[in-house]
């Protein structure tokens, strides 16, 4: 359709061309005003409908754009005695009483391509009314005509000769027009006022063209109703100037517009991972609002028409404070709002879940630390309970002996298995509370318990530990347990020939390094007791990385926080 | 020989006076924590006192440092279920005639330590 009109507008474009040079009267640079207002509304339309698919206003554009071209025959004066082409200019002529309404239409339906107030509609409606009353009344009498050549209008009309109804059909085209041009100057300024600040800013350039435009078609009119035609052709003139702008200035409209609503698409798709802190700015720019702010609880200083709710009115997201004006655009604001309700209920989520979070690792450090306690409770109870008793029983069985002065070498021979079996006894028990939690981690630190920890080692290993500041209760024991896992697996599954152990320190966390030259190929699902030692790690927001290449060695490395 | 002995557990006490008074040793006094020792000692001025590392209200290490302060210090001898590798350098430190593991408690070496006349029996 729009291929069609732009393929007839054209062809009846260079037609006009060649009727302009060939018989034109007016001079050069009236017809090129003339050609170019038609071109540029024939362009302005097809390139409207390219940056915005499926819009009504390349239709209406073009339509505006074919009609100028067909009524330009009229315009040129054509000084010809040619019988076709007077036919040719009396149509012309008659249509040109309807490139008013038309052009009203194209106006009120900017930028959407629909008349939707009622306003507009009436306006509309009462402009084809009276476009369709001056097609007749033009067809039937026609301009008057100058007596001698054929300055304007040559015609084989009128079909009925009466110069009274041709000075009427003049006088109510050029009042008509008036009325038509201020009424639809009128609905525009209202219009305007209504508007959004954001749907000013796409009206803005095509409405000043527009009311300018009208006003002049206003004056026209006003003229040609009190027959001061001489004004006319400088008044022409500015007409033609402005309707050659004004195609440009709804062309570049509809980009405005589009790309506002390239914006709100945009922050739409952006918004939902949008941080909480940015979301003001990003709607604020998305609708033109510097205003914009968005609140987490509805205020009671600030109007209601200033504010949209965001999601469940009972217990809302948020709220957007904006300008009133954007209550002209609902769809807008139901999409923006919507937008950002997806953006804080995320954030909302988000928090809820770092607080979750926050809770497991408190309370996952909390069971490292409470176990360690029982730990240490149980190594205390034994050395205090058990152990003690051994003890005693020792120096009772040593106070035997004295006492046995006459005994036997049998009863000698028994005390001393019952002292030796005692000996073992106590030192399987120390053994296994020094397993449970090592005295002598709580008593000298990490690393005299390191040390001793590979005094019992059948390995050949080196240990280098720096000076290390103050660690916490748990930093100190998951090092340790580290250590003596990493050792306990070297020596049982490694093979390895030389242990290297590495305590350093930087930046406040400490990084244990355990390495072997054995024959690697350790993971965490082989039930090594690395994946209890990599969750007490993590438990205290540490990091264990293991490395353990078939062949070439196993590298334990965790690093801790020293708090 | 005058002996006060300082350790948490009733039991060892008890066990550890009998071993010592075998010996013919004469123990004045037993103490259950770091301030008994040190209020006894001053009380009972013993020549010798076997102190436990670990006692509930203060550490073995700082009681032997405040008996060593005292006008007429006695000698003090470290004992602990713990071994002295467990102990570290403290031990070597600590103004201390000595250190016995408590399974090696005998009166010859308590003597030994504190460096008095050998047990006469």
């Amino acid at each position: 359709m729009a291929r069609l009109i732009l393929a007839a507008g054209l062809a009846l474009t260079i037609f006009d061309g060649w009727l302009a040079h060939r018989f034109g009267s007016y001079g050069t640079l009236f017809d090129l005003k003339e050609i170019a207002q038609i071109a540029a509304w024939l362009a302005a339309g097809y390139f409207a409908g390219r940056i915005r698919p499926g819009t009504p206003m390349r239709v209406l554009m073009m339509t505006l754009g074919l009609l100028l071209a067909s009524t330009a025959p009229a315009a040129f004066a054509l000084e010809t005695g040619s019988a076709g082409l007077q036919v040719v200019v009396t149509v012309a002529y008659v249509l040109t009483a309807l490139q008013l309404p038309l052009g009203a239409h194209v106006f009120l339906a900017y930028p959407s391509g629909h008349v939707r107030d009622r306003s507009g509609r009436t306006v509309m409606v009462g402009g084809y009314a009276f476009g369709a009353v001056m097609v007749v009344l033009q067809a039937l009498a026609g301009p008057v005509r100058p007596s001698g050549d054929c300055r304007d209008v040559c015609t084989p009309l009128p079909l009925v000769d009466s110069p009274a109804l041709a000075g009427l059909t003049s006088q109510l085209a050029g009042l008509g027009s008036a009325v038509l041009t201020l009424v639809g100057a009128s609905v525009i300024v209202r219009r305007m006022i209504t508007a959004s600040r954001r749907q000013r800013r796409v009206l803005a350039f095509p409405a000043v063209a527009m009311v300018l435009t009208a006003l002049l078609f206003a004056l026209v009119g006003v003229f040609a109703a009190t027959g001061t035609n001489d004004l006319n052709p400088t008044l022409a003139l500015a007409q033609f100037a402005s309707l050659v702008a004004v195609p440009a200035a709804f062309f570049l409209g509809l980009v405005r517009e589009r790309l506002d609503e390239a914006r709100v698409s945009d922050l739409i798709r952006r918004i939902q991972y949008m941080p909480a802190g940015r979301l003001s700015d990003a709607v604020s720019q998305a609708l033109g609002d510097p205003s914009v702010r968005i609140r987490a609880e509805v205020p009671d200083d600030i109007p209601a028409d200033h504010l949209t709710v965001v999601g469940d009115r009972g217990d809302p997201l948020g709220v957007i404070v904006h300008d009133p004006s954007l209550r002209a655009e609902p769809q807008l604001l139901e999409a923006v709002s919507a937008a950002v309700g997806l953006a804080l209920e995320n954030a909302r989520l988000q928090a809820a879940v770092r607080a979750q979070l926050a809770q497991v690792r408190a309370s996952r450090a909390r069971l490292v630390t409470a176990g360690d306690e029982a730990r240490r409770k149980l190594e205390r109870d034994l050395h205090d309970g058990a152990q003690q008793r051994m003890l005693s029983v020792g120096l009772i069985l040593s106070l035997l002996r004295h006492s046995l002065t006459d005994a036997g070498t049998e009863t000698k021979e028994l005390l001393d298995e019952a002292e030796a079996e005692l000996r073992l006894a106590t030192q399987e028990l120390r053994e296994l509370a020094r397993g449970i939690h090592p005295a002598v981690l709580t008593i000298q630190g990490l690393k005299a318990a390191v040390e001793q920890l590979v005094v019992r080692v059948p390995v050949r290993a080196r240990v280098r530990i720096d000076e290390l500041p103050e660690l916490s209760d748990a930093t100190k024991a998951t090092a340790y347990f580290v250590v003596s896992e990493a050792l306990a697996n070297t020596v049982r599954h490694a093979k390895a020939s030389e242990i290297d152990i590495r305590i350093t320190y930087a930046d406040g966390q400490i990084r244990v390094r355990v390495e072997d030259d054995g024959k690697g190929g350790a993971d965490f699902a082989a039930g090594s007791g690395l994946t209890g030692l990599a969750d007490r790690v993590a438990a205290i927001d540490g990091v264990l990385r293991l490395d353990s290449p078939l062949g070439v060695g196993t590298v334990v490395e965790v690093e801790l926080p020293c708090g | 020989m005058r002996i006060l002995i300082v350790d948490d557990h009733a039991g060892f006490r008890r066990v550890a006076r009998r071993l010592l008074e075998a010996c013919g040793m004469d123990v004045v006094g037993e103490a259950g924590n770091g301030r008994e020792a040190l209020a006894m000692t001053e009380q009972l001025c013993p020549q010798v006192v076997v102190l436990d590392v670990l006692l509930p209200d203060m550490d073995g290490f700082v009681v032997a440092h405040e008996l060593a302060g005292l006008p007429s210090p006695p000698r003090v001898v470290l004992i602990s279920s713990l071994t002295r590798a467990e102990l570290g350098t403290r031990v070597d430190t600590a103004p201390v005639a000595g250190f016995l593991a408590k399974e090696d408690l005998s009166g010859q070496r308590l003597a030994d330590l504190a460096g008095l006349p050998p047990w006469p029996g």
